[in-house]
């Protein structure tokens, strides 16, 4: 049974990259959202129990989806991949209930050692 | 405005390559004075050499400084930055305080060097250019006429950078001429693979 | 290329380079900084840069903190920096400068892990940009300067020209003035005498109508008595030979005003007037005052003090007139409020000597040596001439006397003119 991932990025391109990176021996079905409220629906209907969340986001960024999860309990586990690395944004979102921040650009490697910490490969 | 120059992939590509490098600009920034920096969506826009002087020209109380790279590929970086909040920044970067004419310059410089040189390093190290950037300088408006420009058309890679707490705003404008935009459009292509 | 070549060939580069680990320690110090400091790499590598230059510690610790932080390229200008390290100029014959300018680059070197090892300072002579760029701007500067001095003579031409255009409708008021107080002075001149023989006549008339009444009040006829009675009342007599007289004394009052008028007027504007002649100042002054006194009378009181049996003068009195005038007039515009200005017309042994002092604001020090300057004027553009004073010393000088001014701080102003009382032989009236 695959684990349900959704990769939420305005970036066609960043997209791409994440849905590269991820380990092959990983079995997901993955949900592509292009804004923070496509990220939402996909939540709510199940699509994501990992959700890759880009911070910088139309319609609906990545801190509104991360504070809307929190709010309504929602049980995704988010992993943040941003280009705004400063240490400030990266408190922010551990703070909003993120549980890793990852740079871009996106080091493969690294999204494999976090996945396996979080015990999901 | 969308430019015919790219397709919407490249365009898509070095819009994700240009917020990447504006983060690590960002980044850069806020270690050295501690504090944060605010980061727009970039923008990728075509532009005719009237609308870019325009850009330049706007009343508004900007002082503009310009640095050049050249290599694999050739064209000038463009900084806007608001005078408002200099000195705090100042402070931050341990520069004498108060400013002297002197100082305000230097300061400009050095902040167009660490947002221009960081968001230019970001894109040649993501699309693997070659590339020396010049010093930069500071740029007179009144010297820069659209007529004397010998290009047409050109692209311009725009990040803003704002610092609420001090009112500062800086705008980073990466300029190509159309003439120099194929050795970008095949890398990006190669992004794209 | 070997080691010992690379090795030799940064030690003479023409520009100054100094290698440092991230902890500021030289590691390398090629000859263009060894020579032109007069300081050996012997002295200088192992050390910590910040330490030899302490007086720039500052600045260049925060350069290269900032290229440890960026990993990038840190730069300093001549312009905004000039002389980083005390380099002797490199122009010692041909320039003015002691130091060299100089531009600087710090260059980190990145190893293959990514790190900084080592960071490069590099020194460039910018020497010659720096004073070809200074000399620049000093011949644009000059321009500059130069442009604003031709600015302001147009500015002041202009004025000159506005000044000229309202002296000669001055002119041709005064002249239209004189024509009219000529063609008026004959009619007021009949109708002044008229009226003094009409006074003449109404007195013989109205003696005669008495005379009339007593006549029949002698003749006793009561029917007489009451038609003349009613005649009288009728006619409302009584009345009417009470006010005529108040009426005509009234006229001739007014007339005499308006001969005054006439007189003053031809007195100040008159044709001849320039004219050397012995003149009374305290006639001239006094016409003078009659021409102005609408001017006058709402901002100052005036205080005359003149000296009983005053001598006459030798000037061209329309000229002295015009003098009092200008003065008079300044010192009324000097008023801020309503004051005093006091007149004082004296003789000495030798000159005539008359004073003009005001309670106005007074002329600050620093404009006391320039308030005789053509063209100087501290009021408001278009309202004042800037010509008055400088004229009024002109014709004080032609008549080889002197205009001075004294204006102690808080107390107004002062100014005296002194005029010979007799005609000096190396005076030449006809002088221009």
């Amino acid at each position: 049974m695959p684990i349900p991932i959704t990769i939420a990025d305005d970036s066609a391109l960043s997209r791409k990259t994440i849905r590269r990176a991820l380990p092959p021996q990983w079995d997901v079905s993955i949900c592509e959202a292009s804004n923070g409220k496509e990220a939402i629906t996909a939540v709510k209907h199940g699509l994501a129990e990992v959700l890759f969340l880009d911070l910088q986001m139309p319609e609906m960024d990545g801190y509104q989806v991360l504070t809307y999860l929190k709010q309504h309990h929602e049980k995704a586990v988010v992993i943040v991949i941003s280009a705004d690395i400063q240490t400030q944004a990266q408190a922010m979102v551990s703070a909003l209930g993120a549980f890793r921040f990852l740079k871009k650009p996106l080091d493969p490697a690294l999204l494999a050692q976090t996945l396996k910490e979080l015990g999901l490969i | 405005m969308k430019g015919q120059f790219l397709s919407d992939e490249q365009q898509d590509a070095l819009q994700e390559v240009l917020n990447i490098s504006m983060g690590q600009a960002a980044d850069a920034l806020a270690r050295l004075i501690q504090t944060q920096v605010q980061l727009s969506i970039p923008a990728v826009i075509q532009s005719s050499s009237d609308h870019f002087i325009g850009l330049l020209l706007q009343p508004a109380p900007h002082q503009i400084a310009q640095q050049s790279f050249l290599g694999e590929l050739n064209g000038e970086m463009i900084a806007l930055m608001t005078e408002q909040g200099n000195e705090a920044i100042a402070r931050l970067m341990h520069y004498d305080s108060p400013m002297v004419e002197q100082d305000k310059q230097e300061l400009q410089l050095e902040l167009t060097n660490i947002l221009a040189g960081a968001c230019l390093h970001g894109l040649i190290s993501q699309l693997n250019f070659k590339i020396q950037l010049a010093a930069p300088v500071l740029l007179n408006p009144a010297s820069l006429h659209a007529s004397r420009l010998n290009w047409q058309q050109a692209l311009l890679m725009e990040v803003q950078f704002q610092i609420p707490e001090f009112n500062f705003y800086a705008r980073i404008l990466i300029c190509l001429k159309q003439e120099s935009l194929w050795p970008l459009t095949q890398h990006l292509n190669l992004l794209l693979l | 290329m070997n080691d010992e070549l690379a090795l030799q060939l940064i030690r003479q580069l023409p520009i100054g380079a100094c290698l440092l680990t991230p902890d500021y320690r030289i590691v390398l110090w090629n000859d263009f900084f060894a020579e032109r400091l007069q300081l050996p790499a012997e002295q200088t590598v192992g050390q910590d840069l910040l330490e030899i230059f302490p007086e720039q510690a500052r600045f260049l610790k925060r350069k290269l903190d900032s290229t440890l932080i960026l990993k990038n390229t840190s730069y300093s200008y001549w312009e905004q920096r000039p002389h980083i390290f005390q380099f002797k100029s490199t122009r010692p014959v041909t320039g003015q400068e002691e130091l060299m300018y100089q531009n600087m680059e710090i260059v980190p070197i990145v190893n293959e892990n990514g790190q900084i090892s080592h960071l490069l300072l590099a020194i460039m002579d910018a020497t010659t940009t720096a004073c070809y760029s200074q000399d620049l701007k000093h011949a644009l500067s000059l321009l500059a300067e130069e442009h604003k001095a031709q600015a302001q003579l147009i500015d002041k031409l202009e004025e000159a020209h506005n000044q000229l255009l309202q002296a000669e409708k001055m002119a041709s008021i005064g002249q239209l003035a004189a024509g009219v107080a000529h063609e008026i002075n004959n009619p007021i001149g009949f109708i002044s005498s008229n009226l003094e023989t009409l006074q003449h006549y109404c007195r013989t008339l109205v003696d005669a109508l008495d005379f009339a009444g007593d006549l029949l009040l002698q003749q006793a006829s009561a029917e007489l008595t009451a038609r003349y009675q009613s005649y009288q009342n009728q006619h409302n007599l009584n009345f009417l030979l009470q006010d005529m007289p108040d009426l005509i004394a009234e006229s001739l009052e007014g007339s005499g005003r308006v001969m005054s008028i006439v007189k003053s007027l031809r007195e100040f504007s008159h044709v001849d007037s320039s004219e050397w002649k012995e003149t009374n100042l305290i006639d001239g002054m006094e016409s003078t005052l009659r021409i102005i006194n609408n001017e006058l009378k709402y901002k100052a009181t005036v205080h005359k003090d003149y000296q009983q049996d005053m001598p006459l003068v030798y000037c061209q009195s329309m000229q002295i007139n015009q003098v009092f005038m200008n003065l008079l007039l300044n010192a009324a515009q000097a008023m801020e409020q309503p004051g005093e200005i006091y007149i004082r017309i004296t003789a000495e042994a030798e000159v005539a000597r008359i004073s003009i002092r005001d309670t106005g604001t007074g002329i600050a020090p620093a404009h006391l040596k320039k308030i005789f300057d053509p063209f100087f004027t501290t009021k408001a553009v278009g309202t004042g001439t800037g010509l008055g004073l400088s004229l009024s010393y002109s014709i004080v000088q032609k008549h080889q006397g002197k205009l001075s001014v004294s204006s102690p701080p808080g107390q107004g102003a002062e100014f005296i003119i002194t005029l010979p009382l007799h005609k000096a032989p190396d005076v030449n009236p006809d002088a221009p």
